[in-house]
């Protein structure tokens, strides 16, 4: 059962949500849009893993904020989508897990959708309310990793895309 | 080092080297058995480092509840729903020498603890994976077997 995955990420917006939190630090959220990744066919039923890289480029939000805060002091994941493609659904798989990698960050995972609903296009992820994530936003780059549990083989490719959502502090 | 032989010799040398380290680091990918049998772990490579998750459970049921096990002693509440089946034992390893991964951590589902773990690669079918807390000394290893998994 091989899956080599890594498509790039079409598109990234930054969105930014000026807060002032009691002298704490200043919050932002960052939204990752159409984070895209491909299962590659044949796939196997059971447990299928697949990636996209995603470069992180605070600027523009430390900007916004006026900020030189050199870096991020807690980061959460408050919202995690995923779509199907084409016209794959929900029913062709058990669970979606979703982990963040770094080349020198520990994985963590993020959140989860166990059992999906059927007959959907999108998924909503619940959220780990302990994973601490913020080092992955010091990072110029970090790996978005997503773990389907596929019901049944599969012999065309599956495509799948993320918007996820943090709240970062500075 | 004018001489173009002796250019050519050294970009040949660091050439072959670079080739020969990424070889051996990627020695450690493929699906694993434990010495107690009950599960299979695939090792994969995500940017620089190596991942293990299950791939097969020998009793994927949870015998309470009749439905596919979970990570239900995850420290992590939210995170007690994440199917045992695919999930990532082995973490974060760093390609260290010759037949040795190291700074990666191994979890043991039956009582939700991460342990600091290495990996040594006795022969291309055979590792030793310790797991411990604190120092290695403190540890236990277990032998892993390599496995080829096919389509049924």
């Amino acid at each position: 059962m091989k899956i080599s995955t890594l498509l790039s990420i079409s598109f990234f917006l930054i969105a930014i949500v000026l807060s002032s939190c009691g002298g704490s630090g200043k919050k932002a959220t960052y939204k990752i849009e159409k984070a895209s990744f491909n299962l590659e066919a044949p796939l196997f039923s059971g447990a299928n893993s697949t990636q996209a890289e995603h470069k992180l480029d605070l600027s523009a939000i430390k900007k916004e904020l006026g900020t030189d805060a050199s870096e991020v002091k807690s980061a959460k994941l408050i919202k995690a989508v995923i779509y199907f493609q084409d016209s794959a659904s929900t029913d062709l798989a058990n669970s979606i897990v979703l982990s963040l990698a770094g080349d020198k960050v520990d994985m963590a995972q993020v959140a989860v959708a166990n059992p999906l609903e059927a007959g959907k296009k999108e998924v909503i992820l619940k959220g780990s309310s302990e994973a601490e994530i913020a080092e992955f936003f010091n990072q110029a780059m970090m790996y978005i990793v997503l773990d389907v549990d596929l019901k049944n083989d599969k012999e065309s490719s599956l495509k799948l895309s993320a918007n996820l959502e943090f709240e970062l502090e500075f | 080092m004018k001489n173009p032989i002796n250019l050519f010799l050294l970009f040949t040398l660091l050439f072959t080297s670079t080739i020969t380290f990424a070889q051996q680091a990627d020695d450690l990918v493929g699906v694993w058995e434990p010495s107690n049998g009950k599960v299979r772990v695939k090792i994969e490579k995500i940017g620089t480092k190596y991942f293990g998750r299950i791939v097969w459970l020998k009793a994927p049921i949870d015998s309470v509840t009749n439905k596919p096990k979970v990570d239900k002693n995850n420290p992590d509440e939210a995170l007690r729903n994440v199917p045992l089946k695919g999930f990532r034992l082995l973490k974060d390893f760093t390609f260290k020498s010759a037949g040795e991964w190291t700074e990666g951590t191994i979890y043991d589902p039956e009582n939700g603890s991460t342990y600091s773990c290495t990996i040594k690669m006795k022969n291309k079918n055979t590792l030793d994976i310790r797991g411990y807390i604190g120092i290695s000394a403190f540890g236990r290893t277990d032998v892993w077997k390599r496995l080829e998994i096919k389509k049924q």
